[in-house]
């Protein structure tokens, strides 16, 4: 087991800057997962960690051991690195079995006999595949040969685990159940892990850590809570968990509250944002499922609003609503459909998030 | 099926009076689509019958009586040069085999995954021979290694003594069928390299293992189909060689099967018409039990077929200090073969005589091209051989597109039937394509006003080359999804306006590919010819041969040179205005 610590590291290809400055550190038996859309420099990361990818600039430590610095001009290749990486297609080794899988890995460190057979049999029965030794991955479903492919890095006991979307080609039943597993089989071996998805409830609900990245660039870094809680811009607020985003104007900014008016005379008190605000344009930001439905009767309170529900969509465990909140399309979800197209809502002091509108963005 | 079906019974039931018209259609297609069948049949067959029905009988087939005998093969069999030439056949596979699978192999890993310098260049320059008739390797062989060839000549002035080689011997023939068998190994195994899914060599180096390791226990294991197909191919391809054999082993007195059938068949007052198709037979049985036997060896295919989505770039593999050692080994064998025999050719179709010690300046002339197009002969040939492959090339991509349009996207009931068919001509070699062709023109009545005209040339040619032009037409007419084909039939089209319209545009450069390639093999086919040649629809081939034979080299070397241009400047076009992929 050992750490990874990641300074400054670049990637550009001619004058197209890949990744800017990506700075992160893992601990010892941590989950860390990278979280971004695609084209966000998250598999570049990971390949850079792994060794397949040379950076332009930085630093990667595991473990105290620099395998990677600009400075010093330190490239260890990626089959010295003595770690394991799980590709997205598995990438098993359609020609050997899958005990042969498991055996070219310890084959390369000189692990024979006794002791190659005893370890092969111990990995496949953490990932439930004894009974498949003999198969040959073209035999196997998709589920299987995903935990072929992960015993296939465990066999040898990597220092570090890379996990490249390792449950995007799973379909969504399995892949709720891979998760769980996945989680648990790491808890058990306390490897330290780096996983790579675009997928946010996979992160949120592996990781110890999420590190979201957009563009090349680390734009928060924190735990599942502060990534979905409290977001850093609205970008990580609409990728992790949609919300809703609605141009707005700080008015004022009390002790505690914050008045912002959305238009069309409307006025939303929110409570005082942690960060530096000042009037101006801002970004407003709630999740469907924390708008609230209240009773119709009666005046108005505080932040509640009636409205005509426009459409309704029905989605299994729950309905998704779209409403107008002056010039505003917002979305709203509820367990119940609701009697009548007019409602009340009510968006909660404490479930807004207001970002200072960037210039320019 | 069901949405055909679904949307006819409707169309019916809204639609009464369009019913006949359907019906009508659907009948038109079906005479179509049985029109097509038979035609494959016939190409099929044409070869075919005549030879199987001649190897059993006692008498010439013009003359036969309905009766069948075994007595050809027992005389095949008790001739005294058998055990001779069974003996000379099998040392000449095993060694023409070996070297084209051991360098072919080699130069395919080499060129297509490592950082070979100026691997672009050798990928294409080393294809070269599969372009060119194996009778060109064969003359440019005598030019240069040739007891009086200008390599050898060298070698001697230099070392003294004699040249430790000759060529007149069974490996020297051998070794020289090797060198004309090597491009088809590297091109099986070039595109297997290219397609290996990147990642299955990223993991394995993630899990410690180095370049040799990777390359050994990865790479070539996963090449292992190309391999087989490649070893199958070739055996395919020894045992149907005739030029070579025919131009090294003929004035020595070394005798293949097919230099065999080709004596026999020529020998002077009477030819044994039975022993010819008895030994054209066992030609034939052995070559399809290869083919299918590569059938049975890559029934697993999964096994050797990544798994998952692809993607990803092919990172080279790094050679490191090997490199330029690499790089020098392979230049060695370019120069030493494709490079040498080029050059041979090239130096003497411009000279009166090569020799390294003569400057090619002082003994420069145009005599030999000017001897070439001046001869009605020769430049008729030239001629001949530019219909044949543009005209014929075409009419037979016609005739392909259809049998696959049949074979791959209609509802016909032996649909199976033709895909089969297209493909079984595979494993005649093209000797008994001619031998066959030959036989039904003058048997079958009615058809014998096509001897001597480049229409029955055309028609050898097609029926040799079928399997290879639908190999290339169904496999990319696999590859576009049915439901093209479902959506046209959905809003009303029928099958003739689903295939000109939908699936012929989109399938345009396979069709394209197929018929370069069917034009770069008609260009060069000569054993298809061979028992259908008269004068007047000679080709470029039969008359090198033939200008070879009293020993005018320099016209043989000018037509050589003349072939290969013209081959040349047909990939050009090909390639560059077409966009034509010829391999990868």
């Amino acid at each position: 087991m050992a750490d990874v610590v990641v300074e400054a590291l670049g990637r550009r290809i001619g004058v197209l800057e890949i990744l800017r400055d990506v700075t992160f550190r893992v601990g010892e038996g941590e989950f860390v997962t990278l979280l971004g859309p695609s084209g966000c420099g998250k598999s570049t990361t990971l390949n850079a960690l792994a060794g397949l990818d040379r950076p332009t600039s930085g630093r990667i430590t595991m473990g105290g051991r620099v395998l990677y610095d600009d400075a010093a001009n330190i490239f260890v290749d990626a089959r010295f690195r003595d770690l394991g990486l799980m590709f997205q297609s598995y990438a098993l080794w359609p020609h050997m079995t899958v005990a042969q899988n498991l055996d070219f890995t310890l084959e390369i460190r000189k692990i024979r006999g006794e002791e190659a057979r005893r370890r092969i049999a111990e990995t496949l029965a953490l990932v439930d595949m004894d009974t498949y030794a003999g198969r040959y991955p073209g035999e196997l479903s998709g589920g299987q040969q995903q935990r072929v492919a992960l015993a296939r890095t465990l066999v040898y006991q990597p220092r570090v685990l890379l996990l490249d979307e390792p449950l995007s080609n799973l379909d969504a039943k399995l892949r709720d159940k891979a998760r769980e597993w996945l989680r648990d089989l790491q808890q058990r071996t306390g490897v330290t892990t780096i996983y790579v998805t675009h997928d946010q409830t996979e992160a949120l609900s592996l990781s110890d850590r999420i590190i979201v990245m957009e563009k090349g660039r680390i734009v928060q870094d924190g735990t599942p809570d502060d990534v979905y809680d409290r977001p850093v811009n609205p970008f990580v607020a609409d990728f992790v968990g949609a919300s809703n985003l609605l141009p707005a104007e700080l008015t004022a900014i009390g002790a505690s509250d914050m008045r912002i008016s959305v238009g069309a005379g409307l006025a939303i008190t929110a409570a005082r944002a942690a960060r530096r605000l000042v009037p101006g344009p801002v970004t407003l930001s709630i999740r469907p499922e924390r708008v609230e439905f209240c009773a119709t009767e009666g005046q108005a309170g505080p932040n509640e609003f009636d409205v005509d529900i426009a459409s309704s969509s029905y989605q299994g465990a729950r309905f998704v609503h779209a409403f107008k909140l002056g010039p505003h399309l917002l979305r709203a979800e509820s367990a119940s459909r609701p009697a009548t197209k007019a409602v009340r809502v009510r968006l909660p002091e404490a479930a807004l998030q207001v970002f200072q509108a960037e210039v320019g963005r | 099926m069901t949405v055909k079906d679904d949307v006819s019974s409707g169309a019916a039931a809204a639609l009464p009076r369009r019913t006949s018209r359907s019906q009508g259609d659907s009948l038109a297609e079906t005479a179509a689509q049985s029109g097509i069948g038979l035609v494959c049949l016939a190409l099929v067959a044409i070869p075919l019958v005549p030879l199987i029905l001649q190897a059993f009988s006692a008498v010439p087939l013009y003359a036969w009586d309905g009766a069948f005998t075994l007595a050809n093969f027992s005389n095949l069999f008790s001739l005294p040069e058998i055990p001779g030439l069974a003996t000379v056949t099998l040392v000449f596979c095993l060694i023409s085999i070996g070297f084209s699978l051991i360098f072919g192999t080699v130069l395919a890993l080499l060129v297509g995954r490592t950082n070979l310098p100026s691997r672009g260049f050798f990928a294409n320059i080393l294809l070269w021979p599969i372009f060119v008739s194996p009778l060109i390797i064969g003359f440019g062989a005598i030019l240069t290694y040739g007891p009086s060839g200008y390599v050898s000549a060298l070698f001697v002035n230099l070392f003294g003594g004699e040249a430790p080689w000759n060529i007149y011997t069974v490996t020297g023939l051998s070794l020289i069928s090797g060198i004309a068998m090597v491009p088809m190994t590297i091109l099986y195994c070039l595109s297997s390299a290219q397609q290996q899914d990147p990642r299955l060599e990223a993991a394995a180096r993630i899990a410690g293992a180095g370049p040799l390791r990777i390359v050994t226990r990865i790479t070539l294991p996963l090449m292992r189909p190309a391999i087989v197909y490649g070893f199958v191919m070739n055996v395919v391809a020894a045992l149907e060689m005739f030029a070579i054999p025919l131009l090294l082993g003929g004035p020595v007195g070394i005798q293949l099967i097919t230099t065999f059938i080709y004596d026999k068949g020529f020998e002077a007052g009477r030819p044994d018409y039975g022993l010819v198709s008895a030994a054209a037979l066992i030609l034939l049985v052995l070559v399809s039990l290869l083919v299918a036997l590569q059938h049975v060896l890559l029934a697993r295919a999964h096994r050797f077929i990544s798994i998952g989505p692809k993607g990803g770039r092919l990172e080279p593999l790094d050679l490191g200090r090997w490199r330029w050692p690499a790089f020098g080994a392979v230049l060695l064998y370019v120069g030493l073969t494709i490079g040498a025999l080029g050059f041979g050719l090239l130096l003497r179709s411009f000279v009166t005589v090569l020799s390294p010690f003569i400057s090619p300046f002082e003994v420069l002339t145009f005599e030999n091209y000017r001897e070439t197009f001046m001869n009605g002969t020769y430049a008729r040939s030239i001629l001949n051989t530019i219909l044949l492959a543009v005209g014929g090339g075409f009419l037979g991509t016609l005739i392909i597109g259809a049998l696959a349009f049949v074979a791959q996207r209609s509802e016909f009931r032996f649909r199976r039937l033709v895909d089969l068919l297209a493909q079984l001509p595979r494993a005649v070699p093209g000797l008994i394509v001619s031998l066959g062709v030959f036989y039904a023109i003058v048997l079958v009545p009615g058809f014998g006003f096509l001897a001597g005209t480049l229409w029955v040339l055309a028609l050898a040619y097609i029926i040799r080359h079928l399997p290879a032009g639908y190999g290339i037409v169904a496999p990319a007419m696999l590859q576009v999804t049915r439901d093209f084909d479902r959506a046209a039939r959905v809003v009303g089209a029928s099958w003739s306006q689903t295939v000109r319209r939908i699936v012929a545009p989109i399938l345009k450069p396979a069709f394209l590919s197929c018929y370069t390639l069917l034009v770069i093999l008609f260009f060069k086919e000569y054993a298809a010819a061979i028992f259908l040649y008269r004068p007047g629809n000679e080709v470029i081939s039969m008359a090198m041969l033939s200008a070879w034979v009293p020993g005018y080299t320099g016209v043989v070397a000018s037509l050589s040179v003349i072939q290969i241009a013209i081959t040349a400047l047909l990939i050009f076009i090909a390639t560059r205005l077409f966009g034509v992929k010829l391999h990868g």
